[in-house]
């Protein structure tokens, strides 16, 4: 079955003063899934960063078909939530104020920076990957939580229908994960060679 | 007394709807950690108000559009200087600061208002200005309760980073410089930044929801706000002078007191 192409880069280069890999030629059906991994330095974060249009490439093309639902999860982004707002604060931000979720604490009127690390990297994830979307952006999601944890996120991310409707999804990870209907895409630094 | 009070009335009133109203400002101005732009934002509505007043242009309109002027213009002659963030609004508030002293040892109408912005001319309100301050304080507090969740949802959740709308950034924007220009222009340039500094700071770690911060920062100012204008009239002393000390020196004491109490109860 073909499947529409929700995101494709053309000679796409990356960077902020100067290009950090070669040019990236990718395309992104819905549903589809795509590592990427490569050394520290390389643009991981940066590639993630552009394909959400945070970032402006420094050449090249990024085209997106159809108006796509984008949400990047950046890396870190639990440890930066401070301030005055319970679990049920940040849920009602998102309009999730009823969500349900195993990885959302019991626990709703607690202040969500008073979370240990891996609960709020929980907390984030179980809302991102319960509200609709068509692109989703993950930096490092594994980081911060628990085996189980990790492997249960696995588990959601390995078939497309079961958690995460016909989502496609681009995961930067260091982890050796295994994915049977993933794409891999290992950057390389124009250093490097 | 009845005649006293009715001198003192408009400045009592809205006095008593800004304390609370800058105290809930400040909770959504430290989510994206603005003191320094609201200072320098409240700087330039001070400045739009001296332009306005030689301009012969009634004066709140005239800071409110200035200072939304002002502020955009120096966004774009900043932003391609490679100027952002903090950086930008202290280079916004130096130009007004200086701008405004330049205007204000030129003209003597300027002088006065540079005066008053400094001092705060609150006890001294007129009727007549009155309704024309309320009104631009209340239209300002309506579209900040519209708009706050949205533009809490769009700095706090790491999925909305990226798609800030311009319309809704615009109008953040007229709504804070909106409060600032009333604030500045009838309690002070620094009356209305400890109003928006100082109670959100003291809530911040303590308050367990975004609610309770948000009421209780706005609490806090206008208890603040109501003992500084009843000693500022028993004493016969500066209300803003008063205000910015009781802010201060009680905030200082009750973390203090909260935290002692954690340790002895830790």
């Amino acid at each position: 079955m073909t499947r529409a192409v929700l995101l494709e880069t053309r000679a796409l280069q990356i960077g902020s003063a100067h290009a950090l890999c070669a040019p990236l030629d990718l395309s992104l059906a819905a549903g589809e899934l795509l590592l990427v991994s490569g050394d520290n330095g390389v643009g991981k974060s940066t590639l993630l960063r552009t394909l959400a249009g945070e970032q402006a490439p420094l050449a090249g093309q990024l085209l997106t078909h159809g108006s796509p639902r984008i949400r990047h999860l950046p890396q870190h982004a639990g440890q930066q939530l401070s301030g005055p707002f319970s679990v049920a604060d940040l849920l009602r931000l998102n309009g999730q104020g009823d969500l349900q979720h195993p990885w959302v604490p019991a626990q709703r009127r607690q202040r969500v920076d008073r979370l240990s690390g891996g609960q709020r990297q929980r907390l984030l994830l179980a809302m991102l990957l319960s509200q609709p979307g068509d692109l989703l952006l993950l930096d490092e999601p594994g980081q911060y939580l628990d085996q189980p944890s990790q492997a249960q996120l696995q588990d959601w991310l390995a078939e497309p229908t079961a958690a995460l409707g016909m989502a496609a999804v681009v995961m930067v990870s260091h982890d050796q994960l295994h994915f049977s209907r993933a794409q891999r895409l290992h950057l390389q630094g124009l250093a490097d060679g | 007394m009845a005649e006293q009070l009715l001198l003192f009335m408009p400045g009592l009133l809205l006095g008593t709807l800004l304390a609370g109203l800058l105290g809930a400002l400040g909770v959504m101005l430290r989510v994206r950690e603005e003191a320094l732009a609201a200072f320098s934002l409240a700087q330039v509505a001070v400045l739009g108000g001296m332009l306005a007043a030689l301009a012969g242009v009634p004066q709140l309109l005239g800071a409110w559009s200035s200072a939304v002027l002002l502020a955009l213009l120096a966004v774009w002659w900043l932003k391609p200087v490679g100027l952002i963030g903090p950086s930008q609004h202290l280079w916004i508030l130096l130009l007004a600061w200086g701008a405004g002293l330049l205007l204000a040892d030129n003209h003597p109408q300027a002088r006065l208002l540079s005066s008053s912005a400094i001092e705060g001319q609150l006890l001294l309100l007129s009727w007549e200005r009155l309704p024309a301050y309320l009104l631009l304080a209340l239209l300002s507090a309506a579209l900040l309760a519209l708009l706050l969740r949205r533009w809490l949802a769009t700095q706090l959740l790491p999925w909305r980073h990226s798609t800030p709308s311009v319309l809704l950034a615009g109008l953040r924007e007229l709504t804070v410089v909106g409060l600032l220009a009333v604030g500045a222009l009838s309690m002070g340039i620094f009356v209305t930044l400890a109003l928006v500094v100082i109670p959100a700071w003291l809530v911040w770690s303590r308050a367990a929801s975004l609610g309770s911060a948000l009421w209780l920062s706005a609490l806090y100012a206008l208890l603040m706000h109501l003992l500084a204008f009843s000693l500022a009239l028993w004493l016969d002393q500066v209300y803003s002078a008063l205000l910015v000390v009781l802010l201060g020196v009680s905030a200082v004491a009750l973390a203090l007191c909260w935290q002692i109490s954690r340790r002895a109860a830790g």
